[in-house]
């Protein structure tokens, strides 16, 4: 192989000669064509002549560097001379001078205030969409619950599968250890006033009406509500949801309604399976750990809470359960026509899944206090 | 648009403008389509082919002008009319569209057990007949991802023949088929038309389909973003003055 090289220089009569010599591989670096466009542009030609001279091996690399240079020379309104190359690379230089379409100008650099801007309406148009989702699937779930709407039992039994029984073994992991840390948290404290056994106070309590509902509901935002967006997202660019809308069966009845069903129905039964592991990490932090007799710790646990609390936290599952698939679904009927835009629904809704959570947790809790429950 | 044409057309487009945002994709497309003929969209790649068959399907309205069928306006019509509507209606998408969580048979039987509450065995022997139809016999139990992209085109064909609709709707029918099952799809729909007098509206670009099939077509120009010529193929081929369309149609060179 010897290297690749391109002499450039200038005929009396203003022409311009490049001269292409040696071995032109996409795998060897080869002369700058910005070299031989500056010199072109230095003295503008009336002529540009190619010439091969002793060209061993040539590819794409050679092509390139020529059409590249006759589209600057063309721009300059000189002619191109192509005779003294090889056939084929006439015929490949003659193919790439077809007609051109004019590059669009690159769209601007966003400023910052226009990024605001287009993050703000983007907020907006997708929070009013939200609540026309909302009310739309509102309708949906009470066409289906008063037998109106479509409803497909095979497919119903294995979203309750999905969303419940599959869930069990990580709601089960996570709440125990949250139970613990509670436990531990406590502990430290509660042993300045000498008062530990209150730890069985915090671990119950707290569970029950807080972190057992909370935790389970995060889980399932990540858990069902991306899964629900994949799917659906994968539906949408599959022409799945076009297909059943042309057939007559609304996406709201036959997608949307089952999903948001099944959480509302699994929901409560996920958190209360997931407070009893959030009260057995409690305790057993404490009997292993705080010296607290088994049965000290169950009689206090027993004693710290009344049936309201355990209210609380199953009242809140529902509407967990509800926020979790309306965003999964939302994001998922939402997505664009393209494999990456399935990736994109999908952590928008685990994001937005996750903070409806959280949101509709304060709202909860701070209605529960003013109703004193 | 002029005065109503007879005998009345099954399907008029009226000074349809379709839009993506402040993107138009075609503007001011009219022409209407006799009922049991073959009617075919042309276009090169991005015209807005399949765009025009999702505005008259129902699935994106329309920024101007509307669909008739038999003289019912889709998108001025009550939700209820629309269904009605779509009920008359088959459709194979581009890339088929089948549920991937059924079998094939499923998948045709479905809307069958919804809109016409025949039993599921019934049901399925229609699926089956159906199958046969488009050369898929003894595919009924088998997922869409087990099957080939042709089959599972085919397969979608069948599922738009679930109901034996009044009006097919066909995107890219024949892509991913090789040349002896495209032809057959080909003298599947001239058998349907014929014998069933179903109407026909097919996006396609494969030229010997589109001579082989079409009673009528439009083609749908993606650079100036308007319908640039209308008629029988063979006659287009003949009369046209437009570039485009000549080279496209011949195949040829461009001048």
């Amino acid at each position: 192989m010897s290297a690749p090289v391109a002499s450039l220089h200038r005929d009396g009569d203003g022409t311009f000669v490049v001269r292409v010599s040696g071995d032109w591989s996409l795998e060897a670096p080869i002369p700058p064509s910005s070299e031989a466009v500056t010199d072109l542009r230095n003295e503008v030609p009336s002529r540009v002549v190619f010439q091969a001279v002793d060209l061993g091996h040539w590819d794409s690399s050679l092509v390139a560097y020529l059409v590249f240079v006759s589209e600057v020379a063309r721009g300059e309104a000189a002619t191109v001379d192509t005779t003294g190359l090889p056939h084929g690379l006439q015929h490949l230089l003659a193919l790439a001078a077809g007609p051109r379409r004019p590059t669009p100008p690159p769209p601007p650099h966003p400023t910052i205030p226009r990024r605001v801007g287009v993050a703000a309406i983007d907020f907006w148009d997708h929070s009013l969409g939200l609540l026309d989702f909302v009310g739309r699937a509102s309708l949906a779930v009470k066409d289906v619950l008063i037998g109106r709407g479509h409803f497909e039992k095979t497919d119903f039994y294995l979203l309750l599968e999905q969303t419940g029984g599959a869930a069990l073994p990580l709601v089960a992991v996570i709440n125990f250890l949250v139970g613990a840390v509670l436990a531990f948290l406590g502990a430290v404290q509660l042993q300045q006033f000498d008062a530990v056994i209150f730890v069985a106070n915090l671990v119950g309590v707290g569970t029950v009406r807080e972190t057992g509902a909370l935790m389970t509901g995060i889980v399932m935002a990540g858990r069902t509500g991306a899964s629900f967006a994949a799917v659906l997202g994968t539906m949408t660019v599959n022409s799945e949801v076009d297909a059943l809308e042309t057939m007559n069966f609304p996406p709201m009845e036959f997608l949307v309604a089952p999903r948001v069903l099944a959480m509302m129905l699994m929901m409560p039964l996920l958190v209360l399976y997931g407070d009893v592991f959030g009260m057995l990490g409690g305790y057993v932090v404490a009997v292993g750990l705080l010296d607290l007799t088994p049965a000290l710790y169950l009689t206090q646990t027993r004693e710290s809470m009344a049936m309201s609390d355990v209210m609380v936290g199953l009242l809140k599952a529902p509407a967990f359960g509800a926020v979790v698939a309306l965003s999964g679904t939302y994001f998922g009927m939402k997505t664009g026509r393209t494999a990456s835009s399935v990736g994109v629904a999908t952590t928008r809704a685990v994001v937005s899944g996750i903070l409806l959570v959280i949101v509709m947790d304060a709202i909860l809790t701070v209605f529960f206090y003013a109703v004193k429950l | 648009m002029a005065a109503t044409p007879t005998p009345p057309d099954f399907v008029t487009v009226d000074g349809m403008t379709m839009a993506y945002g402040s993107f138009v994709v075609q503007s001011d497309v009219s022409f209407s389509i006799r009922r049991g003929s073959v009617f075919v969209v042309m276009g090169d790649s991005g015209s807005g082919k399949s765009t025009l068959m999702r505005h008259m399907i129902g699935l994106d309205r329309p920024s101007k002008g509307d669909v008739r069928y038999s003289g019912t306006p889709y998108w001025s019509s009550t939700e209820l009319e629309q269904r009605k509507l779509r009920r008359r209606f088959g459709v194979l998408f581009q890339g088929a569209g089948l549920l991937s969580s059924m079998t094939l048979a499923e998948n045709i039987s479905l809307s069958l057990k919804q809109h016409l509450k025949v039993e599921p065995g019934e049901a399925r022997e229609v699926a089956v007949t159906k199958l046969e139809l488009v050369g898929l016999g003894g595919f009924e139990d088998s997922y869409p991802s087990q099957v080939s992209g042709g089959m599972r085109n085919r397969a979608g064909l069948a599922r738009a023949l679930s109901l034996d609709p009044d009006i097919l709707f066909l995107d890219e029918p024949s892509a991913g088929l090789d040349p002896l099952s495209a032809r057959h799809l080909d003298d599947l729909i001239l058998e349907l038309r014929d014998s069933l007098g179903t109407t026909f509206f097919v996006v396609t670009h494969e030229l010997p389909s589109i001579f082989a099939i079409a009673d009528d077509a439009i083609f749908l120009d993606g650079e100036r973003h308007r319908m640039v010529a209308r008629g029988a193929p063979r006659e287009m081929a003949a009369t046209t003055t437009d570039p485009k369309v000549k080279a496209f149609l011949e195949r040829g060179q461009y001048p």
